[in-house]
């Protein structure tokens, strides 16, 4: 560790005639020292290195000085204010100094005792010596020893300064080149546990501003309560004397502090009421729905004119949308149990949600407006964690345990006591939990998009299905599976859950009441309501908005594992109108027997689903579907064909921008095998590999993509503008 | 911190004053939630309290420090007509009664009243009967709502320092215990227990986990067959809980911190307060050049930049070191 030169004193406050400044210029350390005027409480001297160093440890020797600090400044830039280097350190007590003796002190500084500006090069050091409590003695600095760290090679521990073993030494700590980077590349191995930890702090993040949102402010009301209870008071002399301008007027430093923490509050205020408009929007999108399917609405009075004259608009709208004649009798009781309680219009849907949800969690500790409710499923069902454990408590535990199982996850990227919240959730859904992705793992809940672990698990060549957290707790509320997509992590793989009000978010009924089970009564009348169904040659459906929702074909298909991947067959581009003939084609066939009729509606429910979808996008069908679909050529021709022949199923099916994840790859990378396939084979087996692109392609993929995609928004909208004419 | 801190004593000849004063600092901080306003009150109201005579006029008040306009106004007001407005119209406000109330209980903050109150819990009953809706810290302030509302005498705090004392050094010699808060301050009466412990093999490099290892955890085991009655809550260097003397005394709240040695001076400062006079420390500091908080002692730099902190080997020598006269702690109320 080289010693640098001090080539001269470039400026000092004061000095004393026998002990001038420049004896700090001496390379031996002697008797000579620099202090000094009488009286002063501090002085500095600037010094000028011999050239521009990085300094890796400097000693002082400092004479009846107390506080001594070092800066450091570069001789071409003498305006920039001076760095810190070593900040202030005590040499002598006030004690001491007082008394004057052992006035010789020696410390030196290293490593860590450095700011982290003696990293960079200077070639001016400048030192600030104070003594605050003796003003009778001249201080100074016996001498300055600067060194920089070595330059080549071997490295040899300083040698700590004899002197300063009277005193403190310093630890011998030193930068190596590249030992920093050496250090932070250690200390970014574990990538997990920093992502875990960067997450932790945005969910603090989070949870703190939706605390601060939750918690009004009870110093408006009670303000204005002052200020009512004042008013008539002011008319009176003497309240007008003690009052005036009391607490009401903002003028003073106080209020006006707080009158601005009252404004910031009220910004984050108004962040979760934008997503209420959005949600307002979406409202709108789905009345656009319904308009354009009068007909089919005409057509639905009749038929279930019984039943539909109560019903809400989510129910219209999907049942529109779904054509189709069959309402058997099950769902007809369903229907008259659900107009019950609903009424027209989302509001009031979503208030009756919050009853269905305080009645199954009447020990909840908190009461949340219906406005926070709707809020609260227009996130995908994350509210408070709290209420969701609550919910696991109640008797629903046996049918809860059924919900997920046989599933097995992996949670990636979620921290305590966020981690653990899921933990409880997945394992009393019936769900088993692993640490690390695996050949049996069939569901990743991760935090976000992207974590390593989702990244290991796309690389180990499964079929990965990667949802949010949400997806556990919306499974709790619902009390069955909803298809994972709904909260898929990556957005390619994401399916747009129905809006809030949706009975698809509704709890499934209690575990079997006698009235709703399959009695034969009820199979043998199906079977009538279908064959009436067949003969009127139109698709049969179920319609929606009965009790159960669109996720429940999973329960009654028991163990068939893929059925979650079901909606993208259906929903894929390119074939759409095969899946739907095809659907079509078995309402035909199907003969009696209870599988079949499974079947059929399980099939049907799919095209419901697509058209669920549709209802939530249609119109002005949105922008990012497209850019999420990325289809390529042929696939929209066959898009644009299938739309039209398969005209009462998709309608507005065609322009749901339904298949992000699913159409993706296949239309790119394999695009007619793939299709083909998936849409003929008669099981659904589960093929992972076409889920995602293979590497290889995928590069030059988006660029031909990116080429497609601009081509394609052209003709998807003159095919749709043809459409809806 | 105590939620039953009262500047005023007996020889207080301002006493009525400070009561509506500190009544209106109270209201400020739980119901309008404005921290300014409440140091505001409880400024006026400790230095009222130091006054050796009673004030006649709010003219004669506002000479004092930390007594402005509005606050000596007050004043005459109440010497006029003996009673404030603002404090009856908090008083009729049933809202401002029931978040005040619920402040009381230990690990009820105001924040936390107010959703109370907003859920429609308004009193010590209401809470009893939701015992669900509380974590465990307010559980207990609840089970001991009455005990933790009297205040515990000297005598008996001495008794427990006895304790503590035989307990520690039966683990290890070299422990320095101290109680502070308003007992080391010399009041007859406190409102808790502050226990601060050290040993020299505490260090702060040894980082927050490992210091002093089970040291804590230890001594509380085995508190916990003679003293203490329940755990609020414990870490490696800080424990929450309750104590009890013996069976006919009431329940205290006992509060314990392991400190690193280094910092040993500066948390003694800290948690003898009392509040006031640590805030008047700590400008005086800054005046001086130096930072003080209840870790350390730092000069500050030219550029503004604290220094390292320097080495402390007693309480005496903060004074010094800032040249302030030192006060004993019975003279920093």
């Amino acid at each position: 560790m080289p010693r640098v030169k001090i080539d001269y004193v470039v400026s000092f406050s004061s000095e004393d005639q026998d002990n001038q400044v420049n004896n700090l210029l001496a390379w031996e350390v002697g008797k000579k020292r620099w202090l000094c005027k009488k009286g002063e409480s501090s002085c500095s001297v600037v010094l000028q290195l011999a050239r521009a160093v990085q300094i890796s440890a400097i000693h002082i020797g400092a004479y009846q000085a107390a506080l001594v600090e070092v800066l450091a400044g570069r001789s071409e830039t003498p305006n920039d204010p001076y760095q810190v280097v070593v900040p202030s350190c005590v040499f002598l007590s006030p004690g001491e100094s007082r008394r004057a003796a052992a006035a010789d002190r020696v410390r030196s500084f290293s490593g860590a005792q450095l700011a982290a500006a003696a990293a960079q090069r200077w070639d001016r050091l400048r030192l600030v010596c104070s003594q605050p409590y003796n003003n009778h003695c001249q201080y100074g600095l016996s001498f300055v020893h600067v060194y920089e760290p070595e330059r080549a090679g071997n490295m040899a521990a300083p040698p700590a300064a004899a002197a300063a073993a009277a005193v403190e030494s310093s630890d011998e700590d030193d930068y190596r080149p590249g030992q920093l980077f050496a250090a932070v590349h250690t200390a970014s191995a574990d990538t997990g546990a920093q992502i875990r930890k960067a997450t932790s702090q945005i969910l603090k993040n989070i949870l703190d501003s939706s605390k601060l949102v939750k918690s009004p402010i009870i110093k408006n009301s009670s303000k204005k309560q002052n200020i009512a209870n004042d008013a008539p008071s002011t008319s009176r002399d003497r309240d007008g004397l003690v009052y005036t301008d009391e607490d009401n007027e903002p003028h003073s430093k106080i209020d006006q502090v707080v009158e601005r923490h009252r404004h910031e509050k009220k910004d984050r205020d108004d962040a979760p009421k934008t997503n209420v408009r959005d949600g307002d929007s979406n409202k709108k999108h789905n009345k656009d729905v319904a308009k354009l399917s009068v007909k089919h609405e005409k057509k639905e009075r009749d038929d279930a004119s019984k039943t539909n004259v109560k019903d809400n608009n989510n129910d219209k709208k999907h049942k529109d949308v779904t054509d189709s004649s069959d309402n058997s009798s099950k769902t007809n009781k369903h229907n008259a149990h659900h107009t019950k309680h609903s009424d027209n219009g989302n509001k009031r849907d979503s208030m009756k949600r919050k009853r269905d949800d305080d009645e199954s969690s009447s020990r909840s500790p908190h009461h949340k407006t219906a406005k926070d409710k709707s809020f609260d499923a227009d996130n995908g069902g994350s509210s408070n964690p709290d209420e969701i454990l609550s919910l696991l408590n109640d008797d629903n535990a046996a049918q809860l345990a059924r919900v997920l199982a046989g599933a097995c996850l992996v949670l990636s990227g979620y921290v305590h006591p966020q981690r653990a919240r899921l933990q409880r959730l997945a394992r009393a859904l019936g769900a088993r939990l692993l640490p690390a992705w695996g050949p049996a793992c069939t569901h990743l809940i991760c935090a976000f998009p992207s974590t390593p672990k989702l990244q290991k698990a796309y690389a180990s060549g499964q079929v990965v299905r990667a949802a949010r957290g949400e997806w556990l707790q919306a499974c709790v509320r619902a009390r069955r599976r909803l298809p994972w997509r709904w909260f898929a992590s990556e957005r390619r793989q994401r399916l747009p859950p129905p809006p809030p009000g949706h009975p698809a978010w509704n709890p499934s009924p209690p575990p079997p009441a006698p009235d709703d089970s399959d009695t034969d009564d009820d199979i043998e009348k199906v079977l009538q309501q279908q064959k009436r169904a067949r003969s009127s040659q139109s698709p049969s459906r179920r319609p929606a908005g009965t009790g159960e929702g669109a996720g429940e074909e999973e329960e009654e298909e028991g163990d068939d594992t893929d059925t979650e991947l079901r909606p993208r067959r259906v929903y894929g581009a390119g074939r759409r109108r095969r899946s739907s003939s095809r659907a079509a084609g078995r309402c035909r066939t199907s003969s009696t027997g209870t599988r079949s009729r499974s079947r059929t509606t399980s099939a049907t429910r799919s095209i419901r689903a697509c058209s669920i979808d549709t209802s939530r996008r249609t119109g002005a069908s949105s922008w990012t579907g497209h850019r999420r679909r990325r289809p390529t050529w042929t696939t929209w021709c066959a898009a644009a064909a299938a739309a039209a022949a398969a005209a009462a199923a998709a309608a507005g099916g065609a322009s749901a921008p339904t298949g992000c994840g699913a159409a993706t790859p296949r239309g790119g990378c394999c695009p007619a095998a793939g299709a083909v396939c998936s849409a003929l084979s008669p099981s659904p087996s589960p093929s992972p590999s076409p889920r995602y692109y293979c590497n290889k392609c995928t590069n030059t993929m988006y660029t031909i993509n990116l080429f497609f995609y601009l081509m394609c928004i052209v003709t998807y909208s003159q095919s749709f503008s043809s459409l809806s004419m | 911190m105590s939620k039953r801190k009262n500047p005023s004593n007996n020889s207080n000849v301002n006493a009525d004053f400070c009561d509506f004063l500190i009544e209106l600092s109270e209201y400020e901080k739980n119901v309008s939630r404005n921290i300014h306003k409440y140091n505001a009150y409880k400024k006026a109201a400790s230095v009222l309290a130091a006054h050796h005579k009673r004030i006649e006029s709010g003219e004669e008040a506002k000479k004092l420090n930390g007594i402005g306009d509005k606050i000596s106004k007050k004043i005459d007001e109440f010497l006029q007509t003996g009673k404030l407005k603002k404090l009856e119209n908090i008083h009729q406000n049933e809202e401002v009664q029931a978040v005040n109330l619920l402040t009381r209980v230990s690990g009820i903050g105001p924040v936390k009243a107010a959703q109370f109150v907003r859920d429609g819990l308004r009193t010590i009953e209401d809470l009893r009967k939701n015992q669900d809706k509380l974590n465990h810290h307010q559980n207990i302030g609840l089970k001991y709502f009455e005990d933790f509302e009297k205040s515990i005498p000297r005598s008996e705090i001495e008794e427990i320092e006895e304790i503590l004392k035989k307990n520690i050094n039966s683990i290890g010699a070299e422990f320095s215990v101290t109680v502070c808060g308003s007992y080391r301050r010399g009041k007859a009466y406190s409102g808790d227990i502050d226990v601060l412990i050290t040993h020299p093999s505490v260090k702060v490099s040894d980082g927050k986990k490992k210091r002093g290892g089970e040291v804590l955890k230890k001594l509380i085991n085995k508190l916990n067959e003679s003293l203490i009655t329940d755990t609020i809550s414990i870490g490696a260097t800080k424990f929450m809980g309750v104590c009890r003397l013996s069976k006919e005394l009431p329940y205290r709240r006992l509060d314990i911190r392991l400190i690193p040695c280094e910092q040993y001076y500066c948390a003694v400062l800290y948690f003898t307060g009392s509040d006031v006079f640590n805030k008047s420390m700590r400008a005086h500091a800054l005046e001086q050049g130096f930072t003080l908080n209840e870790y350390s002692l730092r000069p500050i730099g030219i550029t503004g930049v604290p220094g390292e902190p320097i080495h402390i080997t007693s309480e005496e020598e903060i004074f010094e070191y800032i040249n302030y006269p030192y006060k004993k702690p019975e003279e920093r109320n």
